[in-house]
């Protein structure tokens, strides 16, 4: 909001000013969450269109187990982590790496990760070690499937670079956010003629993935991919919690359009 | 420790975390704050151990692969350790701030991964010849506004053919702007749902979906 000279914000006792709208926003989408998971719990699963990225998965693992040759994963590079901004990005691509470990380990063929933040390193290797473990091959999982590459995005792509190129994957499985590596990977992955599933919510970075993958998630898709893989109707449910997020921030939208048409200084109600 | 402790456990931790956090940003409470600073601080402790984590895996792994010999990896491997442990020698012996440090770090690592960025304009020629092909609609669409945004943006064309600066500046902000904040928007959304989803222990992809 823009405030004047010398002008202050109010005081709304406990609140912090300037955030009462993001709270009531997020009581709105959070009751919908509990209200959609309810209903899934009810019986009513609500229905969600088919994502093709999410569902190749499959065939990239059943190719790579027909050809003989691993999969690559990667959630990309991320500067702070788990602690930073780009965190719900990192959990989103993690939690497609659980479904692709089981798929690996069902079908007894070789997964790889690359790693760029050590704060996630031990997630990949117990995610991995789960997934094994829930299709009873804890043993199958080969010890360098998880491998730590660099903190500094340069050195991490070089380094991925290098692995695609001797690995030889048949499919490159990348979710998370990206940044520059985005298309050198893709790149690299197209020379190996890997089957490429790609996924950020980095809209930078998503015209580099629509040119070069096979099948690519759009932005908030990879949020839902945990609960689209997962298949349990609570948490379809909260997929459809997610497009009623999108069709109340579409009624703002309109609301805001209007208003301003109109010359209601709507910015005042948004930022209290 | 039990399957189900084991999911149980993180997802306490998460939701207490995830509380204080909440309360912190919203809500002006007393020792709210300090509590959350100290996490903050644990989650940097977190990540300096990780990094530790990182340095063991990397020591294992090509430790391995000079042990075996593996065919055209095991000299990669055996530079790699060469380059770690000089670097690590220097830095320790000399710090980090110290001449010799920054020479060595601006003669090998900044000259390598300029390399490795400059490899990008190699690839954005060779993604584009592939994506740029007027098979479908949407190819063909793609293949328009790239040649219109990349003619637009050349001096001497926005010069010599009238409008198609502007054009290409409005490709930018008007269409592509539109999509982009489409994708924002929602892309928000899906961080609010997913958020709320791990704070009712429903986001389990990361555990395995148990």
């Amino acid at each position: 909001m823009m405030y004047e000279m010398g002008q202050s914000r109010r005081d709304y006792g406990v609140l912090v000013s300037g955030r009462i709208f993001s709270l009531i926003s997020l009581i709105l989408i959070s009751a919908a969450v509990l209200l959609m998971i309810r209903r899934a719990k009810q019986g009513k699963v609500p229905r969600i269109r088919r994502l093709a990225g999410l569902d190749a998965i499959d065939e990239a693992v059943g190719r790579a187990t027909e050809m003989g040759r691993p999969v690559h994963y990667t959630i990309g590079w991320a500067s702070g982590g788990l602690s930073g901004s780009m965190a719900a990005q990192i959990l989103a691509g993690l939690s497609v790496l659980g479904y692709v470990g089981e798929l690996a380990a069902k079908y007894g063929v070789k997964v790889i990760t690359t790693v760029s933040q050590p704060d996630t390193l031990p997630l990949h290797e117990e995610i991995l070690r789960l997934a094994y473990q829930k299709q009873g091959r804890p043993d199958a999982l080969a010890p360098d499937s998880v491998r730590f590459i660099s903190i500094d995005l340069y050195a991490y792509s070089a380094g991925v670079l290098g692995e695609i190129e001797r690995e030889k994957p048949a499919a490159n499985i990348m979710i998370g956010p990206f940044w520059m590596e985005s298309l050198l990977f893709t790149e690299a992955g197209f020379r190996q003629g890997a089957i490429q599933i790609a996924g950020t919510a980095r809209t930078s970075q998503i015209p580099f993935f629509v040119a070069t993958c096979d099948y690519t998630l759009i932005g908030e898709e990879i949020f839902a991919a945990g609960a689209y893989l997962s298949k349990e109707p609570s948490q379809i449910g909260t997929i459809a919690a997610q497009d009623m997020g999108k069709i109340f921030a579409l009624i703002l939208l309109l609301s805001g359009l209007l208003l301003h048409a109109f010359g209601n200084p709507v910015t005042k109600l948004i930022n209290i | 420790m039990s399957f189900g402790s084991r999911r149980t456990v993180p997802m306490i931790i998460t939701f207490l975390v995830g509380m204080v956090m909440f309360a912190e940003y919203f809500f002006k409470m007393p020792y709210v704050a300090d509590v959350a600073n100290m996490m903050r601080n644990f989650g940097i402790v977190i990540a300096a151990f990780a990094l530790g984590l990182g340095a063991a895996n990397l020591l294992i792994i090509h430790g391995r692969h000079i042990r075996k010999r593996t065919p055209k990896q095991w000299y990669f491997s055996a530079w790699l350790f060469i380059v770690m442990f000089t670097f690590i020698a220097v830095g320790v012996g000399f710090t980090v701030n110290a001449p010799a440090y920054v020479w060595l770090f601006e003669n090998t690592l900044t000259p390598v991964s300029t390399t490795t960025y400059s490899l990008l304009a190699f690839f954005i020629a060779s993604a584009a010849y592939r994506a740029f092909r007027f098979r479908t609609k949407e190819g063909a669409l793609l293949l328009i506004s790239g040649v219109i945004l990349m003619l637009g943006n050349i001096p001497m064309v926005g010069i010599s053919v009238p409008g198609i600066s502007a054009l290409a500046t409005w490709l930018l902000t008007v269409p592509t702007m539109a999509g982009l904040r489409a994708v924002l928007i929602g892309a928000a959304v899906g961080t609010i749902v997913l958020g709320v989803r791990a704070f009712l222990g429903q986001e389990r992809g990361y555990m395995v979906g148990e």
